[in-house]
C-alpha cells in the first residue's frame, strides 16, 4: 500500500508545525524516505506556509489610538471625565424630532383653521334664498314632502350643532318637524330654517322671547376652537425651536 | 508601566493607559482584520472598533493573555463586519491592482525599489489566494501562519477545539498551495513552487 494515501495533508501539515507525536512523527519519516510523491506533497506544503509566514507586514494607516469623544460616544466611561446623563446624551437627538412632530401639528392646525367651509357657505347662501323646487309642469309633488321634511329635518339640526354656541330659543324647545306635515312649512322651513325652529317649537301665543341672533358666518363658525389650538402650537413650535437651538448649538460651545 | 498594570489601569477607566496596550497591539490586530477582510480601510475602522469594544469589556477580562482575548475582539468583529456588508475579501486579482492609492503600505526594512515591488506583488497574490477560502478557513490560516500563532493560541482566539483548528489549518493549507500552484505566475519567481520532476530527481 502506498504510504501517499495512509499520510493525510491534516498529518503532513501537523508534521510542518511539529504538532504531531512520536509515533506518528515515525511513519510520517519513514512514509517520506520511501515515497517521492509524499516528498513533494510535503514541499508544496512547505512552500505554501513559507509563503504565509512570508507576508509582507503592513503599516498602519492611521494611529488606531481612542479619543475621550469615541469612548464616550460608544458608551464607555473615561476616569475624570463627567459622564453625560440620559437626557444630555438623548435630548440632542429627541428635541429636533419633538419639534418636527410639532411643526407638523401646526401646519395641520392652521390648514384647517383657515375657511375651510366653502361648504357651509353655500348651505347658509342656500338657506337665504326662498325654496323654489322645480315642479313638473305645475303638478303638486304629493310624495316630496316627507322627503323634504326629513331634509328639513337635517337642516334644523345641521344649524342647531353649527350655532351650538348661541342660546337660541329653538335649542330648548326640540323641533321636532312632523313628515306629515304639507310642503308649504316645510319649504319655508328651507327658506329659513331657524324661523321655522322658532315657529314650530314655540306657541304663537307666546312671545318671540328673543330674537334669533345674527346668522354667524363659516369663518366665525369653524375658528373659534381651532384658532386657540394653533395658536397654542405655535407657541409651543417657537420654544421647541428655540431649545433645540440652545441645546444643539449654544451649550456644546460652551463646554 | 507592565502590560498587567497598564490593563489594570485601564479596567479604571485610565484611557492614556489602554492606549499604551493598542500602540502596542494596533499592528497585530490591523494585519489580521485586513488579512480576514481583504480591504485596508474596512481593517483599520475594524480594528480600531475592536479597540473599543475591548475597552468596554476590560471588566470581563480576568487575568491570563491579553494578546489571544483582544485578537478574539478582531476577529469576532472581523465576522461583523463580514456579515454586515455581505461581502467577501476582494476576489479579483484586478480589483486588487486598480485600487491604486488605496494599496497597504509595507514596514519598510530598508529595501530598494525593485525588493519593495516584489513584496508589493507578493502581497498581492498571498491576499488574493487567501481571500479564495472560506472565512473560517482564512481566518485561521492568518492567525497560525500569517501571524505566528500557535494552534492552542488559535484555538483560544476562535473559541474552538484543537482538533478543529487542525483541521481547518491543514484543509485551508491544502486548498491554498492547489490555488496558488494553479496560479504560480501571480508570485514572484524566486516564491514558486519546486516542479515534481526536480523533486523526483532530487531523490534517488
Amino acid at each position: 500500500m502506498k504510504h501517499s494515501a495512509i499520510i493525510s495533508d491534516e498529518l503532513l501539515s501537523a508534521y510542518i508545525d511539529h504538532e504531531i507525536d512520536e509515533a506518528e512523527l515515525r511513519r510520517v519519516e519513514t512514509a517520506l524516505a520511501a515515497e517521492p510523491a509524499l516528498q513533494h506533497r510535503l514541499e508544496t506544503l512547505q512552500t505554501t506556509v513559507a509563503l504565509m509566514k512570508g507576508a509582507p507586514a503592513l503599516v498602519v494607516p492611521r494611529a488606531l489610538t481612542l479619543s475621550e469623544s469615541q469612548v464616550l460616544a460608544a458608551g464607555g466611561r473615561v476616569k475624570g471625565v463627567t459622564h453625560p446623563t440620559f437626557w444630555e446624551r438623548w435630548l440632542p437627538r429627541l428635541m429636533p424630532v419633538a419639534t418636527a412632530v410639532v411643526a407638523v401639528m401646526f401646519v395641520f392646525s392652521l390648514v384647517f383653521s383657515l375657511p375651510t367651509t366653502p361648504i357651509n357657505t353655500s348651505k347658509l347662501a342656500m338657506r337665504e334664498q326662498p325654496a323654489e323646487k322645480p315642479t313638473l309642469a305645475g303638478i303638486e309633488p304629493t310624495e316630496a314632502p316627507a322627503v323634504m321634511a326629513s331634509d328639513a329635518q337635517n337642516e334644523a339640526v345641521e344649524v342647531q350643532m353649527l350655532t351650538v354656541e348661541q342660546p337660541a330659543a329653538a335649542e330648548s324647545a326640540q323641533p321636532r318637524p312632523v313628515a306629515s306635515e304639507d310642503a308649504m312649512p316645510v319649504a319655508r322651513e328651507k327658506a329659513s330654517p331657524r324661523t321655522a325652529i322658532a315657529e314650530t317649537s314655540v306657541p304663537e301665543a307666546a312671545p318671540a322671547a328673543k330674537p334669533a341672533p345674527a346668522e354667524p358666518t363659516s369663518r366665525e363658525i369653524s375658528s373659534m376652537p381651532v384658532s386657540w389650538i394653533t395658536w397654542l402650537l405655535g407657541l409651543l413650535l417657537i420654544l421647541t425651536i428655540f431649545l433645540t437651538w440652545q441645546i444643539t448649538f449654544v451649550r456644546p460651545r460652551r463646554r | 508601566m507592565d502590560e498587567s498594570q497598564l490593563i489594570a489601569a485601564a479596567q479604571n477607566g485610565d484611557l492614556p493607559a489602554f492606549n499604551q496596550l493598542v500602540l502596542k497591539y494596533q499592528s497585530l490586530a490591523y494585519n489580521v482584520a485586513y488579512r480576514i477582510l481583504g480591504d485596508p480601510d474596512l481593517a483599520a475602522d475594524a480594528a480600531q472598533d475592536a479597540f473599543i469594544k475591548a475597552y468596554k469589556a476590560l471588566g470581563s477580562f480576568h487575568g491570563g493573555a491579553f494578546k489571544p482575548w483582544m485578537l478574539r475582539i478582531v476577529t469576532n468583529t472581523c465576522y461583523d463586519y463580514l456579515r454586515a456588508s455581505k461581502r467577501k475579501p476582494t476576489n479579483s486579482l484586478d480589483d486588487e491592482l486598480e485600487k491604486g492609492d488605496h494599496n497597504p503600505r509595507f514596514h519598510d526594512p530598508g529595501e530598494g525599489p525593485e525588493s519593495y515591488l516584489e513584496r508589493k506583488e507578493l502581497n498581492q497574490a498571498i491576499q488574493w489566494a487567501i481571500g479564495q477560502l472560506s472565512d473560517d478557513h482564512r481566518t485561521v490560516i492568518t492567525l497560525v501562519d500569517i501571524q505566528g500563532l500557535s494552534y492552542e493560541e488559535a484555538a483560544e482566539v476562535l473559541n474552538i477545539s484543537l482538533g478543529t483548528v487542525k483541521s481547518r489549518i491543514s484543509r485551508g493549507r491544502a486548498k491554498l498551495r492547489d490555488i496558488l500552484q494553479e496560479h504560480q505566475e501571480l508570485l514572484p519567481e524566486r516564491y514558486r513552487f519546486p516542479h515534481r520532476e526536480r523533486v523526483a530527481s532530487i531523490r534517488p
